[in-house]
């Protein structure tokens, strides 16, 4: 499953780090054939913050929203 | 015993590496010539500077600006990681990401999992960066992380942080100061703190 930029994603339970398990986000761009730039709004990861944060994920750790 | 060295485990963590360092000789594994290559390559060849002269050189040359937010990995290859010409190794392997500070956006790096860095082009991690405190706060409240480095943002700056996680390393490119228009490339570079190149301050204003 290949994902493009600007989809919304979910992360499943392997994606580390741990505060990034489970969470939405959207996808920033593809860095290789197998990782994604991620981003993830603060108050998507703890409920607060207006800041963004942003992870490289596998594509196995990842599904559609 | 057998003759081997055995240290308490809470030795000083010197005593414990001069150990680790003498069995790996002992045994042929490494070389005292090797171990002190890498300390030379690490301590000397790789730090701030190599990363200062990359944002110096992108606040100058525009074409350069371009290729280093989109294609850092290739114009690493081709300028080395002291933008003469010296590669390395670990420079080889990075693969490096950089990032713009513009007046609405301000990014900052961490790494939540260890302590990952833009080594080649700016030498080990300092230890505030390596803190439990920094990585476990960084991601989560950055604005008030940013205000305690001695610098607040205006609310209606963005942030962004950076996690390291995979194989990527972070790098800012800070916002070049205002009052800088006169002074050559070189003189650029010696604005540039190391804390500025991971966005955790900002570039020194000239005197």
């Amino acid at each position: 499953m290949t994902f493009d930029a600007g989809e919304s994603v979910r992360t499943r339970l392997s994606a580390r780090p741990g505060y990034a398990r489970g969470r939405a986000g959207t996808i920033h761009m593809r860095r290789s054939a197998e990782i994604y730039s991620v981003r993830f709004r603060a108050s998507d990861l703890w409920g607060e913050g207006d800041h963004d944060v942003f992870l490289e994920l596998r594509e196995t750790d990842l599904e559609r929203a | 015993m057998s003759g081997h060295e055995h240290e308490h485990p809470t030795a000083p963590m010197n005593r414990r590496v001069g150990i680790l360092e003498r069995a790996l000789v002992s045994r042929g594994v490494i070389s005292g010539e090797q171990v002190d290559g890498i300390l030379e390559l690490f301590g000397r060849e790789m730090g701030a500077r190599n990363g200062a002269r990359y944002v110096a050189r992108a606040w100058v040359d525009s074409e350069f600006r371009q290729l280093l937010l989109t294609e850092a990995p290739a114009v690493l290859r081709e300028f080395g990681h002291d933008l003469r010409g010296t590669s390395n190794p670990e420079l080889a392997r990075l693969r490096l990401v950089v990032v713009e500070n513009t007046a609405v956006t301000h990014n900052l790096v961490v790494c939540t999992l260890c302590s990952c860095y833009p080594v080649p082009l700016l030498g080990p991690p300092p230890g505030w960066y390596r803190s439990n405190e920094y990585r476990a706060r960084a991601v989560r409240e950055p604005r008030a992380v940013l205000a305690e480095f001695g610098l607040p943002l205006d609310d209606s700056v963005r942030i962004q942080v950076w996690d390291s996680t995979a194989d990527s390393r972070y790098l800012v490119l800070p916002m070049r100061p205002a009052g800088t228009d006169h002074l050559t490339e070189d003189q650029l570079s010696e604005l540039v703190t190391p804390q500025s190149l991971v966005g955790a301050g900002i570039p020194l204003c000239p005197q």
